[in-house]
């Protein structure tokens, strides 16, 4: 093995670490989302929410409750991208 | 508006529609190219099978009589398909690699294919899947009356009135409907992974419907009969969003529970994880299908409020839907929204029939049927036959049950009620699925247990009171208890009153199932296929899948395998199996070896028709000399450890590398900048030292060797070397100065010094060499009464150095130095500033240095000045740097010291 | 026809000394207290030899041994030398870049002399 090749070598084994990371982050994303998702949409902030004030014409626990909704959606369009899109990368 | 006839012919026209779709779906899937039926959003569709008409027509209902609770059952699941990564896409990885085939399946697979486990979870699907189906068939029975009741002006108030009781005549021609559906394209082969693309096809084509009717009625309520979502919500009951009192504990079981139902539900199994046929489709789902429940739900609220304000009192939430665009006279609308809830029951019916199909057959009927003499004596295909027709059976069975319990219980339910009956009944399966995919030590007994545990008190608590008083329970033994005995109450075992029946049955249900699930997994042994399965489920991302041949070792013959595999799989299918193995053992004939993998494969291949707990009863039939290893299965598990701590550690290596490599860049070029410092510090000592040198040497020679040298000449050179020998004596008396300074060694008496004071003395000191420069000292003392604990002639001589330092190096003509002090917060601050060019950047750093010199013509220091003074500054806990400032613009020397103003009377 | 010498140095003791020597030896001496007035120098006049101090403010005796290295007029100028500094390093570089003599501080008057006699000049 001359040099050249350990160098290069030494690099892929460089971007594999980086996909292993990108990997984990994107792995925490997704263990984070449901939670978050979890979290927001428990009792306590549902009664917050249960104001008597609308938002263009909605209660505002409606739109509050269908945002959320609508966030976790997007989210995780996102990151399914993602994945998707360093799974083919992989391959 | 439509008579009963005109209206069952577009139902039939509808399923002839869906009999189309699936024949031309299961032809497409036939031609091997499945194209469009395996993309992401035909998967997504099949998935939302979990709408099902309780939620097209029951969610209004629900939202009518408890306002926002109806989006927890949308909730849950987005939160599982949101977090897909880690629960969903392992159950699929799994189901794959292992050809799991139901939900009863996959829990028994991986309690080392227990029959016991899949009988249990299959009864208990059964069960909960009952009333679930009447529901649906009740939906449709209803909505078709009401269609027609609408049609007869005669009863037209029937619409918003208390709806008739359903005809059972109606319900009856549509589960039959149904069974005739699901027999053709549900049960036509007994295909490896079960995956029915015709059945799924429909679905989609379903799905698509009753969105688009509900969202049809929705945009109608909303844009139609109100004038867009300001003036629904202004026609809301005042308190339909406020909380109640039990709001909070049903919230969170409402989500937790439909959580759990979107995996553990038999027919959402099927789709999600049995009909998969490619990974990535669920990372599509995973947002997709939250899309749909959103859409779904959007208008719900506005439709049950519509329901709640244009339609009489009384009239049936739960028809809402329909009863709404029939109000307003418009028929087609009313037609698409008949359509969409039937679209919602026929799709769950048929899916949910098929799922529990395949489970009956393979977990109950096939079981049984291997114990008589039948299976011994079984031609080629026979099992194939045997299995296909115990399905058809099964499926009408379903059906003839759901049927039989909508006669049962008359329908009198609420739809949602009855949906939430069957999720938690479904959901005793969770802790045995979930825990035994992520943890390796559940076992089987503990698995049983629990679930029959759970299965037990959810029917205690909550399935069998729902028949209503003097159905199962006497009304007395409902209120007190059976026997009287109060405890026992149904909806309050064990004296727990206060939550609501669910709750209440869920968290008895849950508590006992989990604690046996848990204790027993922690108490007993696991059996060593168990632990085997359960090392090879958990780790499923890390162990190479499909070898579990490494593990199990068994002997068979060749000929006893195939002749196995004709009768389950049919000749032609078997021969073909056979002879591509043999072909990729490299053998020329047609008969592979046994190999243990070939018999692994074999066993997955069957398991993938009859189930993973009748494939290996099967096989093992004809094995003999079974063994599983677990020190090569301990092996294995360790290899994934360690390679998986391996590549943490190449990875924690490779970072330190890069950090290390960072640090040894650094620490070389600090090194090389040093090694280039010393060389200089050196250069300066030497320079320095020899330049007086030098002259006294040479100075000397000249004198000693020529004694012809006139009088003033030779005068003249003794005072140079007079000169330079003090040059010599100065510069190490400061070099040793210095040097004690730095080491700490000096002990200044110190005492109160008016510091302005000590700077116009410097300032009187350097006017004459001022002057000869042709600059000005342009001083500025504001610090008259400012006091330091310092030395005088040490002080003056630091302000000395610095003006002559400002002369020497920054003296334009003409212009003027500028001194100034000032006082504040406790310290002096006295800042130089000279008419130079100001030192450059980089010099900055180094001025400070010793024997470092500005570039100037004359040389009357030896470069300690600025070292010195700093030292000195220092000893009296002061600072002195040189101030940032553009180039160009002066050097500017800031001294600052601790000081505190006193009166006048000082010094 | 009397020699002439540069003599690039910025201690002025030195540059006495030098002077004396030089001129007792016959020579016209021209005195330069910077690398910048010894380049000036050079740029006006053609010496018949020059003695440069190493450490010089502005420019250096090496920088101004280069430029006059350069100039197709100073190419055979002897140069010499001389040095304060205490690196070794110092003869081979004033050596390679075309120094004819390299004199460290402090020397035997000997020593100088013996250098101008050998460089001839």
């Amino acid at each position: 093995m001359n040099a050249t090749d350990a160098q290069t070598s030494t690099s892929d084994q460089a971007d594999r670490v980086l996909i292993q990371q990108s990997e984990r982050r994107d792995r925490s994303r997704a263990a984070a989302l449901p939670l978050i998702g979890f979290f927001l949409l428990t009792p306590l902030f549902i009664r917050v929410f249960a104001a008597d004030a609308t938002v263009l014409g909605a209660p505002l626990v409606v739109i509050y409750i269908f945002g959320i909704w609508l966030g976790l959606i997007i989210c995780a369009a996102l990151l399914a991208k993602r994945l998707k899109r360093a799974d083919h990368a992989f391959r | 508006m439509l008579s009963a006839n005109v209206l069952s012919a577009i139902c039939v026209g509808y399923v002839a529609v869906l009999f189309v779709t699936a024949y031309l779906g299961d032809r497409k899937a036939r031609s091997g190219k499945p194209g469009w039926l395996e993309s992401p959003l035909v998967y997504t569709f099949a998935i939302s099978v979990y709408c099902t008409s309780w939620t097209f027509y029951g969610a209004v209902g629900s939202a009518a009589r408890n306002g926002l609770e109806f989006v927890t059952i949308y909730l849950g699941p987005t939160l599982v398909f949101v977090g897909w990564l880690h629960l969903l896409s392992k159950l699929v990885r799994i189901a794959r690699a292992n050809n799991i085939t139901s939900i009863a399946d996959m829990i028994s697979s991986r309690y080392g294919k227990s029959s016991a486990i899949a009988v249990v979870v299959t009864l208990i699907s059964v069960v909960a899947a009952t009333p679930y189906i009447a529901l649906q068939l009740k939906a449709v029975a209803t909505s078709f009356q009401v269609i027609v009741a609408g049609a007869d002006p005669g009863v037209a108030t029937a619409a918003g009135g208390v709806a008739a009781p359903p005809t059972f005549e109606a319900a009856f021609w549509v589960a039959a409907g149904m069974a005739a559906f699901t027999l053709l394209f549900g049960a036509r082969n007994t295909d490896t992974n079960e995956r029915h693309h015709g059945v799924v096809a429909a679905i989609a084509l379903e799905a698509i419907v009753k969105l688009t009717a509900l969202i049809a009625v929705g945009v109608f309520v909303v844009f139609g009969m109100a004038d867009g979502p300001a003036t629904i919500f202004e026609r809301m009951p005042p308190d339909l969003l406020t909380p109640r009192d039990d709001f909070a504990t049903r919230w969170i079981t409402l989500i937790l529970l439909s959580s759990v139902a979107i995996i553990c539900l038999p027919r959402q199994f099927h789709v999600t994880v049995v009909e998969n046929v490619d990974e990535r489709q669920v990372a599509t789902a995973s947002w997709l299908f939250p899309l749909y429940l959103f859409l779904i739900s959007i208008f719900i609220l506005p439709i049950a409020i519509a329901g709640l304000s244009f339609l009489p009192a009384g009239a049936d939430p739960d028809l809402f839907v329909l009863t709404l665009p029939m109000a307003a006279d418009q028929h087609g609308l009313a037609l698409l929204a008949f359509l969409g809830g039937f679209s919602s029951a026929t799709s769950m019916v048929i899916v949910s029939s098929i799922a529990l199909a395949i489970m009956i057959s393979n977990h109950i009927v096939m079981p049984l049927m291997l114990k008589t003499p039948w299976a011994e004596r079984a031609q080629s295909g026979d099992i194939r036959r045997m299995l296909l027709r115990s399905r058809r059976i099964s499926i009408v069975a379903i059906l003839m049950l759901g049927f039989l319990y909508f006669r049962l219980s008359s329908g009198s339910e609420g739809l949602a009620s009855i949906g939430l009956i069957a999720f938690a009944g479904v959901a005793q399966a969770a802790p045995s699925m979930i825990g035994g995919v992520f943890w390796r030590m559940a076992n089987g007994r503990g698995a049983l247990a629990g679930l029959i545990a759970g299965f037990t008190i959810w029917a205690y608590t909550l399935f069998l009171p729902s028949f209503g008083p003097d159905v199962i329970f006497t009304a007395s033994a409902l209120a007190d208890g059976p026997w009287g005995i109060g405890i026992l109450r149904p909806y309050a075992l064990f004296g727990l009153t206060g939550l609501d029946p669910l709750t209440h049955a869920l968290f008895w249900s849950f508590t006992a199932n989990i604690l046996l699930f848990v204790s027993i997994s922690l108490l007993a042994d696991q059996r060593p296929l168990e632990r085997l399965q359960g090392a090879l489920f958990v780790d499923v991302f890390r162990m190479p899948g499909s070898n579990s041949h490494r593990y199990i070792q068994r002997s068979v013959t060749v000929t006893d395998l195939f002749v196995l595999a004709q009768r389950i799989m049919g000749p032609n299918e078997a021969q073909r199996m056979f002879a591509g193995f043999a072909r990729q053992q490299g053998l020329d004939g047609d008969m592979p070896v046994a190999t243990d993998a070939f018999i692994d494969h074999l066993e997955r291949r069957l398991a993938g028709s009859i189930g993973a707990a009748s494939a290996r009863t099967m096989i093992s039939q004809i094995a003999v000399g079974e063994s599983i290893s677990l020190a090569e299965l301990t092996k294995v598990a360790d290899e994934a450890a360690q390679a998986i701590e391996y590549s943490q550690q190449v990875e924690e290596k490779s970072l330190q590398l890069e950090a290390t490599a960072r640090e040894l860049r650094e620490a070389n070029r600090l090194l090389k900048e040093l090694d280039a410092r010393k060389d200089d510090f050196l250069n300066q000592v030497s320079h320095e030292l020899r330049t007086p040198m030098t002259s006294i040497r040479s100075f000397s020679e000249i004198l000693l060797e020529n004694a012809d040298i006139d009088g003033p000449r030779s005068d003249r050179f003794l005072s140079i070397i007079h000169d330079e020998s003090i040059r010599l004596t100065r510069l190490l008396d400061q070099i040793l100065e210095l040097s004690q300074m730095e080491t700490g060694r000096v002990e200044w008496p110190l005492s109160a010094v008016n510091i302005d004071k000590a700077l116009g003395r410097a300032a009187a000191v350097s006017e004459g060499i001022a002057s000869e420069a042709g600059v000005q000292l342009a001083l500025s003392l504001n610090a008259p009464g400012a006091v330091a604990e310092a030395e005088a002639d040490r002080l003056v001589q630091v302000f000395v150095n610095l003006i002559n330092n400002a002369i020497k190096y920054g003296a334009t003509k003409g212009e003027a130095i500028e001194i100034n002090s000032s006082f504040a917060d406790g310290h002096y601050r006295m800042t130089i500033r000279d008419c130079g060019p100001g030192i450059p950047e980089r010099d900055r750093e180094r001025v400070f240095e010793k024997f470092v010199r500005g570039a100037q013509p004359e040389t009357s220091g030896a470069g300690l000045g600025l070292p010195i003074s700093r030292e000195i500054i220092r000893q009296f806990s002061g600072d002195l740097v040189l101030l940032d400032g553009p180039e160009g613009a002066g050097a500017v020397f800031q001294v600052t010291l601790p000081a505190s103003v006193r009166a006048a009377a000082a010094e | 026809m009397t020699k002439t010498v540069l003599i690039a140095e910025d201690e002025p003791h030195i540059v006495e000394l030098l002077t004396f020597l030089l001129e007792r030896e016959g020579y016209a001496v021209t005195a330069a207290a910077d690398g910048e007035a010894a380049l000036t120098v050079l740029a006006n006049t053609t010496p018949d030899l020059a003695v440069l101090d190493v450490m010089m403010p502005k420019q250096s005796g090496f920088d101004v041994l280069r430029e006059a290295r350069n100039d197709p007029r100073h190419k055979d100028l002897p140069i010499i030398i001389l040095t304060a500094r205490g690196q070794t390093r110092d003869r081979e570089t004033a050596i390679e870049m075309g120094a004819d003599a390299f004199i460290a501080k402090p020397f035997s008057n000997q020593d100088v002399l013996a250098t101008l006699r050998r460089l001839g000049a």
